[in-house]
């Protein structure tokens, strides 16, 4: 009689973990690293924090300065300050396709090499980059932009802040 | 030499973990001699040797295998210390994280001290019968053991030796992903059906051990012990920490929080195995250890009452849940 009664809760707890597993595979969740299938290799527009930068983790949320990086396999993957990009494109070896990043004046997704770059913006990250369409003085292009960040001459390095900002 | 060659604890755990290695290779080649010649139906003079040499080796093992007990939380120990060396790291966390070697090396001394618990029962099992059946199976199973533990020695060197002073590492914030609101949770459960399925897999461990259900308790056992790693991480130690954006495994070890981690994962860690050390007693050997069996329940309700003891003191201290 007991054995048969544990047999019954036994049977029971593990129903119960299991509808406890399903529900929870079926449920939506909070902010994703990547999107899949991305085979027109477009940027994809979307919402603050819809997604975590792959880089640092934090949550993609104010979109002037998010940015995407689609690579082979059509995986997009999202980043919430162009320095990440290039910290991330510099750590992983997938082959890259086209790397976009939001515009602060026009607003838009344009490829990183297509744009410009202030090195005074105060970027989620604080490193100071942000993207600019339209050429104007001060700005400098992508590779210049991408040397500085790795050489750490960013607004993280003191003697950097100082010149650029006086302070 | 780098720093951290020069802590005294990495010194005194690196001298302790090449003499155990030492005297266990050792024990090894005899073991190699042991099966290439052992026949127990013989009444030779080298029989005679080999089960005197047997025992000793036995002894060795079994004395090598306590020790490295006492080594694991001293490794954690160890580098608990080293992130005060390391910049960037609050805790072991960082530590563990500063080089690839860590991660892999925690976990296989994890599985070491598991096997070689295992070891100890079918040893005593070997020793408890007079003809020594279980000799060979022992045996290869050292053979197995040994193996990984020369990975383990060969990854502590290289841990140890390359942990960087003057790179900084992330600390457990950055790690367990609260910066962005991560959620390194599996099977995408939420921390409500975290705790439910937490309580839901101990009750069924409990079921499945009292109903004397081997494979369902081996089964159970492996269930609990993930989702209680990742309660403990993501629900009890917030509580522990008293901070919900805190969670982390290994800053409970420290002294702010009167070490309790060494308890808590110790219980966690002991329970599981005793349980499973059980479940494989009766599948294997048909042996129904009723004392195995209680100290397993023990330690297990001992963990779960520990962990939810905190969430009750946080609640009725505070009147909020975190």
């Amino acid at each position: 009689m007991k054995k048969v009664f544990i047999n019954i809760i036994t049977f029971v707890v593990v129903v119960s973990i299991i509808i406890v597993l399903v529900l929870s595979l079926g449920e939506k969740k909070g902010p994703k690293y990547f999107s899949k299938n991305n085979t027109t290799a477009q940027a994809i527009d979307i919402h603050p924090k819809e997604y975590q930068c792959s880089d640092c983790n934090m949550d993609v949320e104010d979109l002037n300065y998010a940015a995407e990086i689609i690579t082979k396999n059509d995986n997009t993957y999202f980043f919430d300050d162009i320095g990440c990009v290039v910290l991330w494109s510099q750590k992983h070896k997938e082959e890259i396709v086209k790397m976009f990043t939001q515009t602060l004046d026009t607003h838009k997704w344009i490829e990183v090499k297509k744009a410009w770059y202030s090195r005074i913006a105060p970027s989620p990250m604080g490193y100071g980059f942000a993207a600019i369409e339209n050429k104007k003085e001060g700005l400098i292009p992508y590779d210049e932009m991408q040397t500085l960040m790795l050489q750490g001459k960013n607004l993280h390095d003191p003697f950097v802040k100082k010149k650029l900002l006086g302070k | 030499m780098n720093e951290i060659l020069l802590s005294n604890e990495v010194i005194v755990y690196l001298l302790s973990e090449t003499l155990l290695y030492l005297l266990l290779f050792i024990a090894f080649l005899v073991t190699l001699g042991l099966l290439k010649k052992w026949n127990f139906n013989a009444f030779t003079a080298e029989q005679f040797i080999l089960e005197n040499r047997s025992y000793l080796v036995m002894t060795i093992i079994f004395f090598v295998i306590l020790l490295k007990v006492v080594l694991l939380p001293y490794f954690v120990y160890t580098i608990d210390n080293l992130s005060d060396l390391i910049p960037g790291a609050m805790c072991g966390a960082g530590v563990i994280k500063a080089n690839g070697y860590g991660n892999p090396l925690l976990i296989l001394k994890i599985i070491i001290l598991f096997l070689s618990g295992l070891w100890l029962t079918v040893n005593s099992i070997d020793l408890g019968a007079k003809n020594y059946p279980y000799l060979k199976l022992k045996s290869w199973f050292f053979v197995f053991i040994f193996i990984l533990l020369s990975t383990e020695f060969a990854l502590d060197i290289l841990y140890f030796t390359h942990i960087e002073t003057s790179n900084p590492v992330s600390c457990c914030s950055v790690i367990f992903g609260q910066i962005g609101g991560a959620n390194g949770l599996p099977f995408g459960l939420d921390i409500p059906k975290l705790m439910i399925l937490f309580y839901l897999l101990f009750l069924l461990l409990v079921l499945a051990i009292l109903a004397d259900n081997a494979l369902l308790t081996i089964v159970a056992s492996i269930l609990f012990a993930s989702i209680s790693y990742y309660a403990v991480v993501y629900v009890f130690g917030t509580y522990i920490y008293e901070l919900p954006t805190h969670q982390c495994p290994f800053c409970m070890l420290q002294d702010h929080y009167y070490y309790i981690g060494y308890l808590v994962w110790g219980l966690l860690f002991l329970g599981v195995f005793f349980a499973i050390d059980s479940a494989i007693m009766y599948y294997f050997f048909k042996i129904n250890s009723k004392a195995l069996k209680k100290i397993s329940l023990i330690l297990l309700g001992l963990f779960v009452l520990l962990s939810s003891a905190y969430i009750a003191v946080y609640y009725i201290k505070n009147g909020v849940f975190l």
